[in-house]
């Protein structure tokens, strides 16, 4: 089966093949967010069964105007994933804090292709400013609460979430530009 | 009143534009929650998973620079591939 083929539709039909596929497709990426936002192994592996679970019964909503399918795995994820994280309480520990300047243009990645969607994100990334950039990196990839990005960096909150808001927006904005979205992996 | 009335639509669409932006970085509180579905409502340009999808693609890029994927256990999959699920 190929990388770009569809798999949402079909897994909300039902389809096992599909279900397999999935699995094969995404479980990394899932798990990989997975143990980024938990504790621990056992914690890293409810979590990726929830979002699965979550994924088979929230295919049927699956829009490919509006993102890639990875895409949409990836948000489904991080959604659940920020949930579980914000019922703990827990706080992932501040990291050295990120330079700006250290986003590069993505290498192709490994496992998954780097999709269309990541790639106009990261594009238009980099049109930021380094603040904004540092800002969004912390918030999305790292995982960092608006308050302790705000401390962090010394900056009023209300800063952090305009750059948040505006960032987000304008990868939005770049992501609705596509002129024709695959559906499938890319 | 016109100016007003602008002001009012502008500070209800930062406000709908943060919840979202929050909802997609740190997650929202229950009355937050219940907040923006009532924002969303209304709009007709903004969809309700727009900016988790923009984070998401965010992440993604993110996530392809720092090359962190770790490979998914094949126990852990077998346990979603149950005949039970999905």
């Amino acid at each position: 089966m190929s990388d770009r083929e569809p798999l949402l539709a079909r897994v909300a039909g039902g389809d096992q093949e599909a279900v397999n596929a999935c699995l094969n497709r995404f479980g990394n990426l899932v798990w990989s967010l997975a143990r980024r936002f938990t504790d621990s192994r056992g914690d890293a592996e409810d979590a990726v069964q929830e979002i699965f679970i979550d994924l088979w019964s929230s295919a049927a909503r699956y829009d490919g105007n509006k993102a890639s399918e990875t895409t949409f795995v990836a948000m489904l994820a991080r959604r659940r994933l920020i949930d579980r994280l914000r019922k703990s309480k827990r706080q992932p520990e501040m990291e050295e804090l990120s330079a700006a300047a250290d986003f590069q243009q993505p290498d192709l990645h490994p496992d998954i292709a780097l999709q269309d969607d990541a790639d106009r994100a990261a594009r238009l990334i980099r049109t930021l400013k380094p603040e904004q950039q540092q800002v969004i990196k912390l918030a999305v990839y790292e995982g960092h609460t608006h308050q302790s990005i705000a401390d962090a960096l010394q900056i009023p909150l209300g800063t952090v979430k305009t750059h948040l808001r505006r960032g987000l927006l304008k990868v939005r904005e770049a992501m609705l530009m596509s002129d024709a979205k695959s559906g499938g992996g890319l | 009143m016109p100016n007003r009335v602008g002001d009012s639509e502008v500070l209800a669409r930062d406000r709908l534009l943060d919840l979202l932006a929050a909802r997609a970085t740190e997650g929202l509180s229950a009355g937050e929650s219940s907040e923006l579905e009532l924002a969303l409502a209304g709009q007709r340009d903004l969809g309700a998973d727009d900016l988790d999808l923009a984070a998401a693609a965010v992440y993604l890029a993110y996530d392809a620079t720092c090359a962190k994927t770790e490979t998914m256990p094949e126990a852990l999959k077998l346990r979603i591939l149950r005949p039970d699920m999905p």
